[in-house]
C-alpha cells in the first residue's frame, strides 16, 4: 500500500516540479533553468550518500563493478527534456500530452517484460482507458477554457 | 507529423528512464541513484551550456521556490525508484498519472505558479472515472 500512496504522491508533485521548472525556464532561460535543477539535486544527494554511512558507494572498486548501460537513464531523461522542448510549441498540446503518455506507459510495460517478467492484457486494457480519460478530461478543459476566453471578450 | 514523432520518442525515453533508474538500485541506495542520475545530466547540461552556447552562469532574480527545485527532483526520482523496484515501472507510471492529474487540476483550479485559474467542469468527472478505472486494472492486475 505504502508504494502506491508514494507513486501517486511522486505524479502529484511532478507536476509542481514541472510547475517550477516551466517557471525557472522562463527567468534563465530552458538550459540554465534545467541546470539548477541538476545542479541543487547533484549536491544534495551527495552530501546526503555521506549523511547516510554510504559513502562506500562511491569508492573506485565498487564504481568498476556496475555495469555502464545503468547509468544512461539520466541521458534518457536529459533527451526527452530537450525532445519535449523543440517539439511541444509545434503540436497540439491534448495530442502531445498523450502521445507523451502513450511512449511513457508502453516503454513502461515492454521494460517490465524484459526486467520483471510481467504481462497482462488486462495492464494493456488499463493503460488503454488510462488514455481514454486523460483524452476526455482535456477536452472538457479545453472547452471550459474556450469558454472562459469567449467570456472574457 | 515530424515533431508528434519526436513527442512519442521523448515519453519513450521517458519510460526508458524510468526503468534504467530503477535498475540502478540493484548497485546503489536511494540517494546514489539520485546523485548518478541527476549528475550525469549535470555535466552533459554544463557542456552544452559553457562550450556550445558560450552562456555565463549567474542565477539571481528568480521566486524563491525556483531555488528548491532540486530537492523537490531527489524526492521524485527517489520515489519513483524505490516503488519501480517494488510494484514495477507500468504500475508506478500508472499511479503516477493519476497524482499528476489530480495537482495539475489544482494548479489549474487556484491559478497556481502565475498560471492562469481554469475552473474544474463537471464534464471532466467520465474522464477521471476512466482514468481510475485504468489505473485499478493496472495495478491490480
Amino acid at each position: 500500500m505504502i508504494y502506491f500512496v508514494t507513486a501517486f504522491l511522486n505524479g502529484f508533485f511532478n507536476s509542481v516540479n514541472k510547475m517550477i521548472n516551466v517557471r525557472a525556464g522562463q527567468v534563465f532561460g530552458t538550459a540554465k533553468g534545467a541546470l539548477i535543477n541538476y545542479f541543487e539535486a547533484t549536491f544534495l544527494a551527495l552530501a546526503l550518500i555521506f549523511l547516510t554511512g554510504k559513502g562506500a558507494e562511491l569508492s573506485a572498486r565498487h564504481l568498476a563493478s556496475v555495469p555502464l548501460w545503468v547509468y544512461l537513464g539520466g541521458v534518457c531523461g536529459l533527451i526527452a527534456m530537450v525532445l519535449i522542448i523543440l517539439a511541444t510549441p509545434r503540436t497540439n498540446t491534448l495530442v502531445s500530452s498523450i502521445l507523451a503518455l502513450v511512449g511513457n506507459l508502453g516503454a513502461a510495460l515492454v521494460l517490465d517484460y524484459f526486467f520483471y517478467g510481467t504481462f497482462s492484457w488486462r495492464k494493456v486494457a488499463g493503460i488503454c482507458l488510462i488514455l481514454a480519460g486523460t483524452w476526455w478530461m482535456e477536452t472538457a478543459k479545453r472547452r471550459s477554457k474556450e469558454k472562459n476566453a469567449q467570456c472574457d471578450e | 507529423m515530424a515533431f508528434y514523432a519526436i513527442l512519442l520518442l521523448a515519453g519513450l525515453l521517458q519510460g526508458v528512464m524510468v526503468s534504467l533508474n530503477a535498475q540502478l538500485g540493484n548497485y546503489y541506495d536511494l540517494f546514489g541513484i539520485c546523485f548518478f542520475v541527476h549528475g550525469i545530466a549535470l555535466v552533459l547540461l554544463l557542456v552544452y551550456l559553457l562550450a556550445v552556447r558560450r552562456q555565463n552562469l549567474r542565477f539571481g532574480g528568480a521566486p524563491w521556490y525556483v531555488y528548491c527545485v532540486g530537492l523537490l527532483g531527489i524526492g521524485i526520482v527517489a520515489s519513483s525508484s524505490w516503488c519501480t523496484l517494488q510494484i514495477g515501472a507500468t504500475a508506478m507510471l500508472a499511479l503516477s498519472t493519476a497524482g499528476q492529474l489530480i495537482s495539475s487540476e489544482l494548479i489549474d483550479e487556484f491559478g497556481l505558479f502565475g498560471m492562469p485559474a481554469v475552473k474544474f467542469s463537471p464534464r471532466q468527472i467520465p474522464g477521471y472515472l476512466l482514468v481510475a478505472g485504468g489505473v485499478a486494472l493496472v495495478v491490480f492486475s
